[in-house]
């Protein structure tokens, strides 16, 4: 009796996590594991009616209660808390590592960097902490590896994804829609994607590779997708263009923009993603303006049999854009809590649920299920993913990297100042 | 421009004013729908919600560093809630009123929907908070707070493998409070 609850008790925990990581999305891949016991379909129906709760404070509540703290006087720093300044300093070297060096030779900056994590790690002992994860570049090195043994020169890494938008606002939105990804073996750096309705019906394509030494990225709107009845094709700015557009920026702004753009919110197939993830991985460690709150973070979990970093953080703001035909680029804002399950091996996703919160009362939460992930012999593949098929008359668009910024900075204002600066 | 959501920023902006601000954003509605579903109205709710951040606030420089400062507000947030358990019982007031009942918005797309989902979370509500202190604190960490058994585990000061046990133990206790209607 005791083991049967022993192994139920687990079951009833593992489904509750599910479960709580995909609140309010219909999806449940997990009803087939507990549907055929009375007891867990019970509890099951029970713990979904429980997740369904929602409670949430009076808007004004938040701001009453902030305005109270600032009232409230705080204790002193500890000499225990000796390692948060040492961490402090830390920061801003790492913070500083971002601007060029120009009066500093290479190795005596790594040297004091070094020094100073070694005295950041030696005034840990009194404050028992977590392991740091695997830095940025190692874990971009990792995934590189990772990702070269998954796939190699003459066959395409795909992958299917479900996608669920599902929300609260003004019309009470509810979409699918199914994503297909390709990564080419012999360049890591070709990838393609095709969005489609549930019913196959293209909605946009997305086309990377490099030529003339640069990564050049397409996309493809279909008319139902565009807000121009002939679709549209549109030229992404390049990284180079990005950096140029940058450094054209104001000083108070900059930091805001370069966070922007390292954590890759701007969607590329596969690639973006590893990138978005890495960041995600150093949320704590990542010192900008827009910082981003660690909610959770879970080294020991699995998801499909696969081992899986579960990570949640909270965005205070992120930006989504959308260009149009007859004017510059709408953005908007939202606040935003993102949990990925994220393969440990690969730094790959294998799950992601977003939720955002508009300025204006709506929300939207986007559920990102993996289904189907394989590599392909090229030979074997019936048709050419890295093609992207454009009907002729289709109008071409070059995005402005400027243009792009610009409307970034202009929804990332209230945060401008706060912070690092440059 | 506005920020949003609405942020007050301190007349100090130093490192610390700020990782506070961007916690406080990101961890208030958690640790409002923790407290929120455990006591009998909005009023009650902000106010412990209210005396923990003020706590969380006083001992800022004293917290522990990375994800442990969540668990952390979560323990104090507890500790709050129990001590106002303390005094309620003290005014032996601690009975549930349906009409006191936190409203529960719901993300239905018609009213119809919306009222029968309504009508459902009040009656969960009402048996998670017939349950004891220890079943009702599980619960709301684990469906409100969000929070994953490990921190769970490292909030309550027990294993894993006991917030597992306690958990389902928790759920059916649930299930015979809530009897034949429909759960």
């Amino acid at each position: 009796m005791w083991r049967k609850d022993r192994h139920r008790a687990r079951q009833v925990s593992e489904y509750m996590d599910a479960l709580i990581v995909q609140r309010r999305a219909d999806a449940d891949p997990l009803d087939r594991l507990l549907v055929n016991d009375e007891e867990l379909h019970e509890l099951q129906v029970l713990m979904r009616a429980l997740t369904d709760i929602e409670m949430v404070p009076p808007s004004e509540f938040g701001t009453e209660c902030r305005r109270q703290l600032s009232r409230v006087p705080q204790e002193p720093l500890p000499i225990s808390s000796r390692h948060k300044s040492i961490g402090r300093l830390v920061r801003k070297a790492l913070r500083s590592e971002r601007r060029p060096w120009p009066a500093v030779p290479r190795l005596p900056r790594k040297i004091v960097t070094s020094a100073l994590v070694a005295a950041f790690l030696i005034a840990l002992p009194a404050h028992p902490a977590k392991p740091p994860l695997a830095s940025a570049e190692e874990i971009l090195t990792l995934s590189d590896v990772a990702l070269a043994r998954v796939v190699r020169p003459g066959e395409v890494y795909y992958r299917r994804w479900r996608l669920t938008f599902s929300g609260r606002d003004a019309e009470g939105i509810r979409e699918e829609r199914i994503a297909h990804e390709w990564l080419d073996g012999s360049d890591l750096e070709r990838v393609a994607s095709h969005n489609l309705t549930p019913e196959g019906r293209l909605l946009f394509g997305y086309l990377s590779e490099r030529y003339d030494g640069e990564v050049h990225s397409s996309v493809y709107f279909a008319p139902a997708f565009s807000d121009d009845p002939r679709g549209a094709l549109h030229l992404e700015p390049t990284s180079a263009e990005l950096r140029q557009a940058l450094e054209r920026t104001g000083r108070d702004q900059r930091p805001l923009l370069r966070t922007y753009l390292e954590r890759h919110y701007m969607y590329t197939p596969i690639l973006g993603e590893r990138r978005f993830n890495r960041a995600m991985l150093n949320a704590p460690k990542d010192p900008n303006p827009l910082l981003r709150v660690m909610l959770a973070f879970d080294d020991t979990g699995m998801l499909s049999g696969m081992p899986v970093y579960r990570v949640q953080v909270v965005d205070p703001a992120r930006v989504r854009f959308r260009w149009r035909s007859d004017g510059p680029p709408a953005v908007s804002r939202s606040l935003t809590d993102t949990v990925r399950y994220i393969n440990r091996d690969s730094y790959l996703t294998l799950k992601s649920v977003e939720t955002h919160e508009y300025a204006d009362g709506a929300r939207v939460v986007v559920t990102r299920e993996l289904e189907e992930a394989r590599t392909i012999r090229a030979a074997d593949l019936t048709s050419d993913p890295f093609r992207l098929e454009v009907p002729a008359g289709t109008p071409t668009r070059r995005q402005s990297a400027s243009d792009l910024l610009a409307g970034v900075a202009a929804v990332l204002e209230p945060f401008a100042g706060a912070g690092t600066s440059e | 421009m506005r920020p949003y959501p609405p942020i007050l920023r301190l007349a100090d902006a130093s490192d610390d004013a700020v990782e506070f601000e961007e916690f406080y954003v990101a961890v208030l509605p958690k640790i409002y729908a923790f407290i929120g579903c455990q006591v009998r109205n909005h009023e009650i709710a902000q106010d412990i919600v209210s005396r923990t951040f003020v706590k969380v606030y006083e001992h800022w420089n004293h917290a522990p560093a990375g994800e442990a400062v969540i668990a952390w507000t979560f323990r104090i947030a507890r500790n709050t809630l129990i001590d106002h358990w303390r005094v309620e019982t003290r005014r032996a007031s601690r009975s549930v009123s349906v009409e006191e009942l936190a409203e529960v918005p719901s993300a239905a797309s018609t009213p119809e929907v919306a009222c029968a989902r309504r009508e459902r979370s009040e009656l969960l509500l009402r048996a998670v908070r017939k349950l004891n202190d220890r079943d009702r604190i599980l619960l709301a960490l684990k469906f409100a707070g969000q929070r994953s058994n490990r921190e769970a585990a490292s909030i309550l000061g027990i294993s894993e493998a006991a917030v597992s046990m306690r958990l389902l133990r928790a759920l059916r206790r649930l299930r015979l409070h809530l009897g034949d209607q429909g759960f």
